[in-house]
Parts: structure tokens; C-alpha cells; sequence
């Protein structure tokens, strides 16, 4: 979900899949009827289920009765919006919200009013972390892939007495012959020397030019 | 104690910028209490109503519900207008465990334990006028309202209306809540810039008043290019002058020239209360209804305590003035019959269209769909 009109962050909440673990009393009742009433499709557990549902993509969760390392584990490689659900403002309480990486806190005893904030608040903020974490890898990627040119340039200006620019311009000449990415050019340049270089031997230091 | 009479508060303005509507809720509150007394009360007893008036301020509302809950000990309070003086009163209605019976449209997005709702949502007047407006004057409409929550979010979804529906806003703008006559000429001349082919106005009360008054003196042909309305109903056009509102439009759910048995009923007891020229409108339509919905309740739990009563409600139904009113249980709401009428000569309205059924409530717009087609063109 992107930063848009009110009628989109409406629209969300009504394609989640939300999971309500909590203990079945009164205040799980007032949330899961108060979650159908804002139209989204959801269930309830109790106790904590071996794996969550595979369609299961909002969890409103009570921390402070279940092991943080049992959530853990049950989480494994889902990655919900995560909405925790509290009675004490305690130093355990926030602790348990803490490393739950929460989006969003409910306090007991349970308002209607608020409920739908933190919903969608939840909701937005798992969506903006999921972009930013995207994007962190890709440019992390991009980053690896600049240092490992960098590396093959400066190994073919030594080797070959190039200067900076000519190097680079020879290694994107490869990279277009064979069409692979640059990267991959580099990378089989600097794993070649390297193996030489673990077998003290070294590459014909003399120019074909 | 059999003959101790019911005691109910009532809270609402007799002053202030809603002193018209919100005497008029008050006037349809104490009709329904005098019908109910004049039938002999509930189970013997008649119904007493404890009146305080908040002249139109949030601070006075959580005073005096709070006064009528802890001092004079009712239970039930049929009582607010604006959102505003709502949610001034909600928290003190949950602290003490009372039940506000609230007769107003607003906008939804709401759902308290403590609250009874009769009045529209959004879905239930705000979709089809829409329809109405660009099928029968145009594509371009101009949005003006008071500056808040309820106009704000009005607005909000007429736009997104407009917007899926092909046409075009061509301005939005907002005045203080008590906006002077100087303030909404402001307003007027921006209109006579943009020349919209209809307005869209959720401005309230005084306001609204001198608006219209000067849309008047300013010459625009009303037929052509009307200002559409959730509020401005028949009470309201008489104080401005009926022969200055003609063509105008009003979206409500009940309207005084409806012709079924309950409303000839209810204009007939109105009049015979409060003077043979007072007109019935959506204001004080939903305050009647209200109270009869309660004493029904009533008369089955033998108490006004506030959980009995909002249980016993939810699964009341009433023939009420315009409709046969019953609750969406899940929401708290009513069953309402969207309306659209234009305003004629005498200040009443002609019903241009209305829904074949009543509509369910959607108070958090779950259901409704804004590209969905009301009016068939």
C-alpha cells in the first residue's frame, strides 16, 4: 500500500487476512466482531497454532501470555503486519513489544475506539518496512556489484598497464560481447586471479596490444 | 413507587450556531414523550424528560451529560447533534454507563456500546445524490462546507464520488463553524469564478443560512445550478424564506411531504404542538422516532438500565413517520430510505427519487461500492 487517498487505506483493511491468538474471552469476542465490522476477513486461535494459516497476512497477538521464542518460531519465515495486544505497561510488556518488532499496540480492557487506528497504522507501517528492506537489499546488492568492478578495473589496469578508463570501457566490452552483467565479468576476472594467485602463479603480465 | 414516573435527560441546544435543528430535535423528542404519556406511559408509568439545554457548546454537553447521569440519575439520554458534541459526551456516557439515543446523520466511523444511532450515514445519503447531480445539472461541482469533522468527511467521499463517476470538482472550501455573512460571501464570489454547474454544501446551521440568503441575492438560476444539501431542510428554508430556496436540494431520509399514513400522523400531531405553519424535517423526524424505539424497549425489559435497554432496542422495529424502521444490529444503526428532493415555492420539498427499500447501514463504508450506479440515468 502506498501513501494515498483515505479510500485506499480503507481498502486495504478490508483485503486483510487478520488472526486474532488470544485467549477466547470477552475482549477476544469485542475484537473480532469489531474487525468484521470494519470488513475485514478474520479468524481466531488459541493456543498459539503450530504455523500460522497460509493466508494469515495481520496477527493481533496477547504477548504477554505466550514465549517470545514459541512467536518466533511460529513465525519462521512469515513476515505479518503484527499488532500486540497488552494488559501491563510493564517492563516485560514492552519488552515483548519490542522484540516482536510490533506495528501496532492494543491496551486491555478493550475500546472499540482505537482499534481501527492501530489497524491501519499496523497495517501501513509492515507495508513501508517491507519497501525500505526491499530496497536496503537491492542497494546492497548494487553496492557489492560496484566494489567488485572497482576490483577488476584495478586489476586489469596492473596487469596490463591500462589506464582507469580504458580498463573499465574493456571490461563492459566483454560484459556486451557475452551479454552477462558486468558484475558477472568481474567476478570471473577477480575469482581467476585469485586462483592464480592461491597457486603462485600469475597471469601473463605482458600486453597483447 | 409503581406511579414514579421514567426520568430521561435531554440535551439539546436551544441556542447557538444549531438552535433551529437542534430545536427541532428537541421538539420531536417531546412529541414522541407526550404521545407515549397521552397512551398511558410504559407499563403505568409516564415518561418524565429531564431537558438541559448546552446551548451548542462541547464543554456544556459533557457537563450537563455528566450532571444527568451522576446528579439526576438517569440512565438514557436522547441528546446531541454535532459530531463534536458527541464525542464530548461518549467518554462520560461509558464512565457511567448510560445510553445516548443520537439522532443526527454524521459520518459514521463509529461503533460505541454506550450510543444508539438513528440518524444516516453516509451511504444512506450522500451516493445517490451524487448520481442525481451529474445525471441532472452537470459535471462540474463546487464543495463547500463548515470546517469540520462531519462536513470534512462528507466532502471527502462526495468528492471521491464525483471523481469515479466522471465529473469534477472544480474547488473545495471550508468556513469557520459560525462563519459571519461576510465569511460566506467569500464563498459566493469564489462560486461566481468557477460558475460549477451545482454546489455541494455541508455548511451548517447559522452559516448555511446567510449562504443561501446571499446565493439568492446574488442572482444564480437556483433550477440550473442548485445547492445540494445532507441538512438544509424544511425548518431552516422557512427561517431563511421559502421564495429564496426554491430548486435547491436536500439528500435526507425522511422529508415532510411524504405521503404515507405515519407521516400525515406525525404532521398532523406536529402542528397541533407547535403551531399550524411548523413543518417536520429530518431533524425532528429521527428525534421522534427515537423515543418511541426506547419506550418500546422499555415496555419489555420494566427498566432503563442501559445494557437492558440497548439490548432490548437492537430488535425493536417502529413504524416510524416515512418508514418502517428497524437496527442493524452488527452496527448499532437504522435501516434508513435514502430520499432526494427539490425544493419547491412553499419551502417543501418535491421527492425527485427514492430508494425502493431501506438500506443498510454502512457506517464504516464496508459495503458500499463508490463506483456503484443509484440512479439509473
Amino acid at each position: 500500500m502506498r501513501k494515498g487517498g483515505a479510500q485506499r487505506i480503507l481498502a486495504d483493511l478490508r483485503n486483510a487476512r487478520a488472526l486474532v491468538i488470544h485467549t477466547p474471552d470477552e475482549d477476544r469476542q469485542t475484537l473480532v466482531d469489531h474487525l468484521k465490522r470494519l470488513g475485514c476477513t478474520v479468524s481466531a486461535a488459541w493456543p498459539l497454532p503450530a504455523a500460522l494459516p497460509a493466508d494469515v497476512d495481520t496477527i493481533f497477538i496477547q504477548v504477554e501470555d505466550i514465549p517470545y521464542s514459541q512467536i518466533s518460531a511460529v513465525l519462521d519465515d512469515r513476515n505479518p503486519a503484527i499488532i500486540a495486544i497488552v494488559t501491563y505497561e510493564s517492563p516485560t510488556s514492552l519488552k515483548a513489544i519490542v522484540d516482536l518488532n510490533a506495528h501496532g499496540v492494543i491496551s486491555k480492557p478493550l475500546r472499540h475506539s482505537g482499534i481501527l487506528n492501530q489497524f491501519a497504522l499496523a497495517r501501513y507501517r509492515h507495508g513501508f518496512e517491507n519497501r525500505l528492506s526491499t530496497k536496503v537489499a537491492k542497494l546492497e546488492e548494487t553496492l557489492k556489484g560496484r566494489r567488485l568492478v572497482d576490483k577488476a578495473v584495478k586489476l586489469l589496469m596492473r596487469m596490463n598497464a591500462l589506464d582507469e578508463d580504458v580498463a573499465y570501457q574493456r571490461l563492459r566490452d566483454q560484459a556486451t560481447a557475452r551479454r552477462m552483467p558486468m558484475t558477472h565479468i568481474a567476478q570471473t576476472i577477480v575469482s581467476a586471479y585469485e586462483v592464480m594467485e592461491g597457486s603462485n602463479l600469475t597471469l601473463n603480465a605482458g600486453s597483447h596490444d | 413507587m409503581k406511579t414514579a414516573p421514567w426520568r430521561v435527560g435531554v440535551l439539546f441546544s436551544k441556542s447557538g450556531v444549531t438552535e433551529i435543528t437542534e430545536t427541532e430535535h428537541l421538539q420531536g423528542t417531546l412529541l414522541a414523550i407526550e404521545e407515549i404519556n397521552a397512551a398511558g406511559g410504559v407499563g403505568g408509568r409516564l415518561v418524565e424528560p429531564v431537558v438541559y439545554d448546552p446551548e451548542a457548546d462541547s464543554a456544556m454537553y459533557r457537563h450537563m451529560a455528566r450532571d444527568l447521569l451522576a446528579e439526576e440519575e438517569v440512565n438514557v439520554i436522547f441528546g446531541c447533534s454535532m459530531s463534536a458534541s458527541r464525542k464530548a459526551v461518549l467518554p462520560i456516557m461509558e464512565r457511567h454507563n448510560g445510553l445516548l439515543f443520537y439522532p443526527s446523520m454524521y459520518e459514521g466511523f463509529e461503533y460505541s456500546e454506550n450510543v444508539v444511532y438513528t440518524g444516516a450515514t453516509l451511504n444512506q445519503n450522500t451516493f445517490a445524490l451524487a448520481d442525481f447531480l451529474l445525471q441532472s445539472y452537470g459535471k462540474r461541482i463546487y464543495i463547500t462546507g463548515s470546517d469540520y469533522i462531519y462536513p470534512r468527511e462528507s466532502n471527502r467521499v462526495m468528492r471521491d464520488l464525483i471523481e469515479a463517476k466522471g465529473g469534477e470538482v472544480v474547488a473545495e472550501t471550508y468556513l469557520p463553524i459560525d462563519a459571519d455573512p461576510r465569511a460566506t460571501a467569500g464563498v459566493i464570489e469564489d462560486i461566481q469564478r468557477h460558475e460549477p454547474d451545482a454546489i455541494f454544501s455541508t455548511v451548517i446551521g447559522r452559516s448555511a443560512r446567510h449562504f443561501y440568503t446571499q446565493y439568492d441575492a446574488a442572482g444564480f438560476d437556483r433550477h440550473r445550478n442548485p445547492i445540494a444539501s445532507l441538512t438544509m431542510a424544511e425548518t431552516e428554508i422557512g427561517a431563511i424564506g421559502a421564495e429564496r430556496c426554491d430548486g435547491h436540494i436536500l439528500a435526507a431520509t425522511y422529508m415532510h411531504t411524504l405521503k404515507d399514513e405515519a407521516t400525515r400522523r406525525f404532521v398532523s400531531a406536529f402542528q397541533q404542538a407547535y403551531g399550524p405553519q411548523a413543518t417536520t424535517s429530518i431533524w425532528s423526524q429521527t428525534a421522534y422516532l427515537q423515543v418511541h424505539l426506547f419506550a418500546r424497549a422499555l415496555a419489555r425489559t420494566g427498566s432503563t438500565d442501559a445494557g437492558k435497554i440497548s439490548d432490548a432496542v437492537l430488535t425493536e422495529t417502529f413504524a416510524a413517520p416515512g418508514d418502517a424502521v428497524s437496527f442493524d444490529a452488527q452496527t448499532r444503526h437504522l435501516f434508513l430510505t435514502p430520499r432526494l428532493g427539490v425544493a419547491r415555492r412553499d419551502g417543501l420539498f418535491d421527492i425527485e427519487w427514492e430508494a425502493s427499500t431501506p438500506v443498510r447501514p454502512d457506517p464504516y463504508l464496508v459495503m458500499t461500492r463508490f463506483e456503484e450506479t443509484w440512479l439509473s440515468a
